[in-house]
């Protein structure tokens, strides 16, 4: 090696000798899987959502009506939240996010969304999604328009 | 159908955001928070939610081959959507009684167009269901029964809307009460013809059908879920624009 390439490696390059070792197994590498701010229970969450929502079982009517339910009962929440004078600011938020928890209840498990073919998530997601940007658009550009 | 319900969501997405856009820009009454009654309206989104578990189950008794349950279930769909109905029909004579209609102010051009497009999306997914569960009904006694039945407990919701809620102008009184009389009438026919029936042939459905019905039914409920948050939740207290008097004083 010239003296330039010896600078240079001795500059940038760290050989191993044991300073870092290849891991043998996924799980003993520098970052294992299932490991982040939840660790392990990421990957367990997965598995609990998929048992839940009868992962490749064919669903019963119990689950169905179990489903309907908690939709009946968020309906609930809502309408007793409309009364709670004291939410100020948060009112509007918690509303839409119990109306999207309802709305991907609906879609995913009584329009079987979650268990049906990725292309047709895509063309519905698509549709919805243009549906919003032009939601959002509309209600920018009134604004903006008006002050 | 996704395609389809894809660009539904357009369309309801335009009509929600010029709702939205036009929120407290009337000039005239009535106002959202004069006339909006959460609990009511409570009770309908009630119903729209149970008649989407309804049909599930129905598609779900198809699909396990009993088509005898999934017709009940696609009929019990069908009545809680019209129960729906009747909801929208006596909510929209209110507003009409207390001075809304869709020329009144922006308020009321905006909800009824909005809500006015969702309840004839149910009317046409409630038709749909009824002649699912028509065609689907075995031998001539039987489907003649059901269609009385069916053409009875329309009549007598007509009947009972008109006379008992005053929620037809033209029914109103002794008209309405004839009419749910003739109901009662027709749904007993029906019925006797129903239950005398040899029910000799097999009842089929197709499970295809059904579940693109289905997914129309649902398409129909989560769109109700958005407009009861967005109109009677989130914006039910909206008044007069600011520097605008109450009655457009």
């Amino acid at each position: 090696m010239s003296m330039l390439s010896k600078i240079w490696h001795a500059l940038l390059f760290h050989p191993s000798k044991g300073w870092y070792n290849l891991p043998k197994t996924p799980s003993s590498g520098a970052n294992p899987p299932g490991e982040g701010p939840f660790g392990a229970m990421s990957a367990k969450g997965k598995q609990w959502a998929n048992e839940v929502t009868y992962g490749g079982r064919h669903a019963t009517p119990r689950f169905y009506v179990g489903v309907g339910i908690i939709l009946g009962a968020i309906t609930l929440v809502e309408v007793w939240l409309f009364n709670v004078q004291s939410l100020g600011a948060f009112f509007v938020p918690i509303l839409l996010i119990l109306s999207a928890v309802k709305f991907v209840m609906v879609v995913g498990l009584f329009m079987h969304l979650r268990f049906d073919p990725k292309g047709f998530s895509f063309v519905f997601g698509a549709g919805m999604a243009l549906g919003l940007a032009v939601f959002v658009s509309l209600l920018t550009l009134f604004f903006k328009l008006n002050g | 159908m996704w395609a389809f319900l894809a660009s539904d969501v357009m369309f309801f997405g335009s009509l929600i955001s010029a709702y939205l856009i036009y929120r407290n820009q009337s000039l005239s009454g009535p106002y959202p928070n004069e006339i909006i009654d959460v609990p009511v309206t409570s009770i309908s989104t009630f119903v729209l939610l149970m008649s989407s578990l309804a049909m599930v189950l129905a598609l779900y008794y198809v699909k396990e081959g009993n088509a005898r349950l999934g017709r009940i279930w696609i009929l019990g769909t069908a009545f809680l959507g019209s129960v729906f109905l009747s909801f929208q029909v006596f909510e929209f004579n209110e507003f009409a009684h207390h001075g809304l209609t869709p020329r009144t102010n922006l308020f009321g051009t905006t909800f009824f167009t909005l809500t006015g497009f969702h309840g004839a999306h149910v009317t046409l997914g409630v038709a749909w269901l009824l002649m699912t569960a028509l065609v689907a009904t075995g031998n001539g006694r039987e489907k003649v029964g059901l269609g009385l039945s069916i053409a009875g407990f329309y009549a007598g919701a007509v009947g009972v809307l008109g006379a008992f809620f005053d929620s037809i102008p033209p029914l109103e009184g002794a008209p309405g009460l004839v009419i749910f009389l003739a109901g009662i009438a027709l749904l007993l026919a029906g019925m006797y013809n129903l239950m005398t029936s040899s029910k000799q042939e097999k009842v089929t459905l197709n499970g295809l059908d059904l579940e693109i019905a289905g997914l129309y039914w649902h398409f129909v409920d989560i769109v109700w879920i958005v407009i009861f948050t967005v109109v009677y939740l989130i914006a039910a207290n909206d008044g007069p624009p600011p520097g605008v008097l109450p009655h457009g004083g």
